[in-house]
């Protein structure tokens, strides 16, 4: 029987290798750190610690030279390259790149189905964010912040706003029609990761760093990332072809919206964003940004999901249940923008 | 002009695979998720008034309530042409990420693809408080960050006292294979670390192998306690173990129930003399000995023995890496993990 069997995976294994429709083949794949500096660290004891329990003592001295704000990405090059820049997608506040990888639920994420497309994607994590690392206290004195399980069900629109959220989740008040996976909040909770609210300047210089070592690209701006992928579009708009902004929380300088002129963005929004107040603030900045990206003779498109027949769509609409359908209409946009092959 | 410009971008970006003009990498599949982990519940602290963006709308931020601790990220590529027997799960080692496998800090191919190149399902995790599995400040006392000259020493590229925070006044062992020009790029893939989270971490990992295994594990420095650990807990998953420069072995007291499962445990050059690894390396020799006269079955290589010199404790990123891979993979191989 265990001949038959060995004889059998041979006989498989001595197929032709092709690929099937649905795999990935990918010409590249890898991942890098970018920018950052040298930090200074100076009066502080020397420690002596045990790194292994039962393992032998090392001196720690915590003073010296330290490498921080540098950031972390993952790329993926299809061999059938059909986006004629690489697509860049960026996080929002509290997350990583996780955000663009896979949804609560264990369906694909955008990174799966825009390298299916055809775009080199490059996933990142932010400065602080996930495999970024952080800075010491002694680099970074202020604190970083922590989310509660009923925060991002209450601000993301999983749920009808304040006290929506309860521990049993029988008792939890979802939007009604909400396409959040949220039978895997749980899951989503997970992705989470602190942040501090002091570290946007370096956010947006190793930005500006990535920025300058891929491009000519296209942004794919995921709320606070919104805010990023504008400012370093103003300060790099030979390079950022386009932008599509996912329910930007907050846009870019507006003083400094002309330079978009020639960079056509897109600002995407889901469902409930009017009667949210919070949103509803958001969408209103972003649209005012719109609005002197265009008087500078830009041209920014405005999708509100629901108007186009898309409802139920929570803040994390790349990990809503109808992310695939969400990511065409992206990917529409991109192809009469002539960013596509 | 422009269309020449992204080719040569995007050529640069694509690093070796793409410049040595490999074969493409197929994948039947990838992905990611979090496992593992428990729901804490904090009460009594104030509510606070906070802006998450500057110029953005305040939102209250009471920090009273449930939190999702002690998760692991997992990352994990299914090659179409699959020869690998089982998975192949790589677990980092202290400070540091699953970057360690992915990338070398000379822009080289990691062992993730080499070993996806091999047909190997490959799992690639974060484990509990590092990197994309995210941390809580329940941990107790304090992460550590690694000062830049920190590694350069106790992971031997160069000997005790070789480290300048001058580049030029560096010294390292003798035909050092770590790629030294790109130290600095090392140390952006340095995470902080608590010294008192390896219990959560190891639930983590056994969370993990219920889901995957049965598997191959291989893990590296800190790791390799790990990874007795999850065998002794989980001896009928756990297949077969490559531990590189594993910081300690397993329990003596439990080599009977792991004897079923090969080891393979792997030393670079200048591990019998450095005085700190010098010391780990007898650890790790004389808890094979236990394993063996228990009847487990368990290799130990140093590299230096089998002709292969030069090698730092980031071996999977030294300017060899490929040909430790090798040795490791017909490990596998004569094990009969993989066809």
């Amino acid at each position: 029987m265990r001949r038959l069997l060995i004889a059998a995976v041979l006989a498989l294994a001595a197929l032709p290798v092709r690929a099937a429709e649905d795999d990935i083949v990918l010409r590249g794949m890898g991942s890098f750190h970018i920018g950052g500096r040298i930090a200074e660290v100076s009066g502080r004891p020397v420690r002596e610690i045990v790194r292994i329990p039962g393992g032998p003592p090392s001196k720690l001295d915590p003073n010296g030279q330290f490498m921080v704000e540098h950031m972390y990405v993952q790329y993926f090059l299809p061999r059938h390259r059909k986006g004629k820049v690489p697509l860049l997608m960026w996080h929002g506040g509290g997350l990583t790149g996780v955000t663009f990888e896979t949804t609560p639920d264990g369906r694909e994420g955008w990174l799966n189905l825009f390298v299916r497309k055809g775009w080199d994607v490059y996933v990142s994590d932010a400065v602080e964010r996930g495999r970024a690392g952080f800075a010491s206290p002694d680099v970074w004195p202020s604190e970083p912040i922590f989310l509660n399980y009923a925060d991002p069900f209450e601000r993301f629109r999983i749920g009808d706003g304040e006290g929506s959220w309860a521990a049993d989740p029988a008792k939890r008040r979802v939007l009604p029609g909400s396409q959040f996976p949220v039978e895997a909040y749980d899951n989503y909770m997970k992705q989470a990761v602190p942040r501090w609210l002091s570290t946007d300047k370096a956010i947006v210089d190793a930005y500006v760093a990535l920025v300058d070592k891929v491009c000519p690209c296209v942004l794919l701006l995921h709320s606070q990332g919104g805010a990023f992928g504008f400012k370093v579009a103003e300060q790099r708009q030979d390079k950022v072809k386009a932008i599509v902004a996912v329910e930007s929380a907050t846009a870019g300088d507006v003083g400094k919206a002309a330079a978009l002129k020639n960079t056509p963005a897109l600002m995407l929004f889901g469902d409930y964003v009017d009667q949210h107040p919070r949103w509803a603030a958001y969408k209103k900045t972003d649209l005012a940004y719109a609005a002197a990206v265009r008087a500078g003779g830009g041209t920014v498109d405005v999708i509100n999901l629901p108007d186009i027949g898309i409802k139920g769509n929570s803040h994390m609409l790349m990990q809503d249940k109808n992310n695939a359908e969400i990511a065409d209409v992206i990917q529409r946009w991109m192809v009469g923008k002539g960013l596509v092959e | 002009m422009r269309r020449l410009g992204i080719v040569l971008a995007v050529s640069l970006a694509a690093g070796a695979a793409w410049a040595q003009g490999k074969e493409p990498i197929a994948l039947r599949d990838m992905g990611s998720f979090h496992v593992g982990g428990r729901v804490i519940e904090i009460t009594g602290q104030p509510i606070k008034e906070i802006v998450f963006t500057p110029g953005g709308v305040p939102a209250k931020m009471d920090p009273n309530g449930k939190y999702q601790v002690e998760q692991m990220y997992v990352q994990y590529f299914l090659p179409q042409n699959r020869k690998g027997k089982l998975p192949l799960l790589l677990w980092h080692g202290g400070g540091l990420t699953g970057v360690t496998y992915e990338t070398t800090p000379d822009g080289r191919d990691g062992w993730l693809n080499y070993f996806i190149r091999k047909g190997w399902d490959t799992y690639i995790s974060d484990a509990v408080e590092r990197g994309r599995a995210g941390w809580t400040d329940t941990f107790k006392g304090d992460a550590l960050s690694l000062p830049l000259g920190d590694p350069w020493e106790r992971f031997r590229i160069g000997p005790p006292g070789s480290w300048n925070d001058d580049k030029a006044k560096r010294t390292t062992y003798p035909g050092a294979q770590f790629p030294i020009e790109a130290y600095a790029q090392f140390m952006k893939q340095g995470v902080p670390r608590w010294l008192t989270t390896d219990d959560q971490i190891v639930a983590a990992y056994i969370e993990l192998v219920d889901k995957v295994c049965p598997c191959v594990v291989m893990v590296h420095s800190q790791s390799g306690t790990f990874g007795y650990r999850a065998l002794e807990a989980r001896p009928d998953k756990v297949k077969a173990l490559v531990a590189v420069e594993p910081t300690l072995g397993g329990d003596r007291n439990k080599v009977e129930s792991i004897k079923a499962t090969p080891i393979l445990v792997v030393y670079g050059d200048n591990a019998k003399d450095h005085p700190r690894w010098s010391k780990i390396r007898q650890g790790g020799v004389d808890y094979a000995a236990v394993l063996k006269s228990a009847g487990g079955s368990i290799d130990v290589v140093d590299l230096p023995d089998v002709g292969i010199k030069g090698n730092s404790h980031m071996m999977m990123m030294d300017k060899n890496n490929a040909e430790v891979a090798d040795l490791i993979q017909k490990w596998l191989l004569d094990k009969g993990l993989a066809q």
